[in-house]
């Protein structure tokens, strides 16, 4: 089982710099642009940014924002293009599942890791020279190394998992059912926030308690629907 | 004939486009070069992977060849060697050709000169002339 | 004789299976479209296939289908006596690299040939690295910046390297030109004595020697390559409705060219499989085969009998109803000059000494 779904996996890692490197340069950049947008508000304020800066820049959330738009394409062109070779090589489709889910584990360990090397650097800088905050935010767990961490992977696992979804009810059902399912997720995750909000008053304590670990918890249910659901296309998937 | 199949992209393409199966013109043509010594007596034949590759043939036509020749006896086997030229071989192609002779040459021949107004004297004539 | 001998290597397969490629009652339909209407054939392993048939009659489907790249709608199909569906052992054996594959963007060409050991133990980089330098194919083009014909190149590199037993080519010359179709020639050539010569010696203290490679290559081109082929299958209306031996199958059908009246009288009872006329002359493929008195009779009344060609064979197969019998009225006129043939006129032209 695993030797033959190793090979999906090395096709998965076929061009590193694509599936490990991008990702990393991502949080990278994001990084730079904090550090930039810190300056700005600087040059007004002055050097290192005043406490209560800083307090505000700790909800950036620039992470949450930039990692998923170029995994979720990660995701969907390993579910279609990755799959067409895969098939046309000779693998079936669970080995080819599999393989490729172990991918999506090793992008998000490696992200994961840079974000805690990142957020290390961070703070052993006092948040790069000038008191700006991209990793130590409530979003990562203010500064936690495997609060961070966790977050970051779930992130990643979930939009890889969510794109290779879509890609694959794509070559299961086609265009015409995965515009359905991009829409159909879309207001699921409107309904969702709606509700939050409603009820704002019971769920804001709760996320207070569990902060950033309920964005983990939650990531995790929904990687759990969209591997199950990748899974379930892929063996109905044609070339 | 017997050369490595050459990296030139254009094979030693005999015509096939007599419409006789392939691996009879082929076997024809392994005859030819017996019979012009190319391949002497008690000398090894082309494998059918060489002679596929040269003609860019299917192994199959070129094995169906060379069966073809064994079963006339001009060429036989050796075991876990190849194939090699039987001795007599040539002398013995030499004779079911000249029996062939009148059928593949003289007949067409003839033919064909009656149907432009030629009388036999006058073909043979032409015949005689040609020994000049 | 190495192309047909059964080799250790099949019979060591599971007892009682049947070695090679067996489909029967095969059936794809794409919503209302049935595009496969009942295929049934069985492929011998180690020998190389012709799969015949006129543009969008289902040859890539049906390999798709025998891949397991998609679902067959009906029928049975075994490798090697296995239903190969998701059936990792024998996917494995499989190489299918298709006329328009689809490749990851962000590959390079080397990026892809590094990834193939992987996925055969067999590959052969030295093959792979030959065919790279004599296609020049470029080792570090992004695969969507492949024109055609590196397109097709690449593909041959991938299915001649793979050293996988069931190997598929997939009109694998388009885009190519003369001088690399030589190329795919000599080394599917190559790749195929190789797998024999490796079949034929078993060495000491290996149990089973590797089977021999099967090719089928699928292709509407077919006289260039009709000399490599051993067997062909002629696909038409979704059915095999030919394979034999590529001489036989050449046997099976004539081009009769003299006046309509003596060329109708030859085809009496016969089957037309496509007819053209110049003026008073008429020329046709036909099926069957002629005994001597026939050609006798021909020659007397100066029609001219040529073997059809494979090209025009199936050509003229994928251009035909399927039962029609040559009836003296009908020449010229059910199938009379038919678009897909002017060209052949020119050569036939040629053909008429």
């Amino acid at each position: 089982m695993i030797a033959y779904a190793r090979r999906s996996l090395r096709l998965y890692l076929a061009n590193r710099n694509y599936v490990l490197g991008v990702p990393v340069l991502t949080l990278g950049l994001m990084v730079v642009i904090s550090i930039l947008n810190a300056v700005i508000i600087g040059i007004g304020t002055g050097f290192p940014l005043s406490a209560q800066v800083q307090d505000g820049f700790r909800s950036n959330s620039g992470v949450i924002w930039a990692i998923p738009g170029f995994l979720v394409s990660v995701g969907v062109l390993a579910a279609t293009r990755n799959f067409a070779m895969a098939l046309a090589f000779g693998s079936t489709r669970r080995h080819f599942w599999l393989g490729t889910m172990a991918g999506f584990v090793a992008t998000a360990t490696v992200t994961g890791a840079a974000a805690m090397l990142l957020l290390g650097m961070e703070r052993l800088t006092n948040h790069w020279f000038i008191g700006a905050h991209a990793l130590d935010v409530a979003v990562l767990g203010d500064g936690n190394i495997a609060t961070t961490f966790a977050v970051v992977f779930v992130l990643v696992l979930l939009s890889t998992t969510a794109g290779a979804m879509f890609g694959m009810v794509y070559r299961a059902y086609g265009p015409k059912a995965t515009t359905f399912l991009v829409i159909g997720c879309l207001l699921l995750v409107f309904v969702a926030v709606a509700i939050g909000m409603w009820q704002r008053d019971a769920v804001g304590p709760m996320l207070a308690q569990w902060g950033a670990w309920a964005g983990v918890i939650v990531g995790s249910g929904l990687v759990v629907v969209t591997s199950a659901g990748s899974y379930a296309a892929c063996r109905l998937a044609t070339v | 004939m017997s050369d490595q199949p050459d990296q030139s992209d254009q094979p030693d393409q005999p015509d096939w486009t007599d419409g006789r199966p392939i691996f009879m013109d082929l076997a024809d043509r392994i005859a030819a070069d017996i019979i012009a010594g190319l391949i002497p007596e008690e000398t090894q034949v082309p494998s059918t992977n060489e002679l596929a590759a040269h003609y860019r043939i299917n192994p199959a036509t070129a094995g169906k060849a060379l069966n073809r020749l064994v079963d006339q006896g001009i060429v036989y086997k050796r075991r876990g060697l190849g194939m090699f030229v039987a001795t007599g071989a040539p002398d013995a192609l030499r004779a079911a050709r000249r029996e062939a002779f009148a059928d593949q040459f003289v007949r067409p021949f003839v033919q064909e000169g009656r149907r432009i107004g030629l009388t036999i004297e006058e073909i043979v004539a032409l015949v005689t002339k040609e020994r000049a | 004789m190495t192309a047909t001998t059964p080799t250790s290597g099949a019979r060591d397969l599971a007892s009682g299976h049947v070695p090679g490629i067996t489909l029967r009652h095969v059936t794809k339909s794409f919503g209302a479209t049935e595009v496969l209407t009942d295929v049934c054939a069985t492929l011998t392993p180690g020998r190389i296939y012709g799969l015949l048939g006129a543009n969008g009659t289902g040859k890539t489907t049906l390999l798709a289908c025998i891949a397991g790249h998609t679902f067959a709608s009906g029928g049975e199909i075994r490798i090697d006596g296995r239903d190969p569906r998701e059936h990792a052992p024998t996917l494995s054996r499989l190489c299918f690299v298709r006329e328009d594959q689809a490749y990851n963007d962000a590959f390079t060409v080397a990026d892809i040939l590094a990834v193939m050991p992987a996925f055969y133990p067999d590959w052969d980089i030295e093959t792979a690295t030959r065919l790279v330098r004599r296609f020049r194919l470029p080792w570090r083009t992004r695969s969507k910046k492949l024109s055609r014909g590196q397109r097709s190149a690449l593909a041959i590199v991938l299915a001649l390297a793979s050293g996988a037993a069931y190997t598929f080519l997939d009109e694998p010359y388009l885009g190519l030109d003369p001088t690399a179709r030589g190329i795919f020639y000599d080394e599917l050539l190559a790749a195929y004595a190789a797998s024999h010569d490796r079949a034929d010696d078993p060495r000491p203290g290996r149990v089973a020697a590797p089977a021999p490679r099967t090719f089928v290559m699928s292709t509407h081109l077919i006289d260039e390559a009709a000399d490599l082929m051993e067997e062909v299958l002629v696909l038409d209306r979704g059915e095999i409705v030919l394979q034999a031996d590529v001489d036989d199958a050449r046997r099976t059908a004539f081009v009769a060219r003299g006046l309509d009246a003596e060329v109708k009288a030859l085809g009496v009872g016969r089957e037309l499989l496509s007819s053209r006329r110049l003026g008073g002359i008429t020329s046709a493929t036909i099926r069957g085969e002629l005994s001597a008195q026939d050609r006798r009779r021909a020659d007397e009344a100066r029609v001219s009998i040529e073997p059809a060609s494979l090209q025009e064979l199936v050509a003229a197969i994928g251009l035909h109803g399927g039962t029609d019998q040559l009836a003296p009225h009908s020449v010229g006129s059910t199938h009379g000059e038919p678009l897909a043939q002017t060209h052949s006129l020119a050569a036939e032209s040629e053909s008429d000494q």
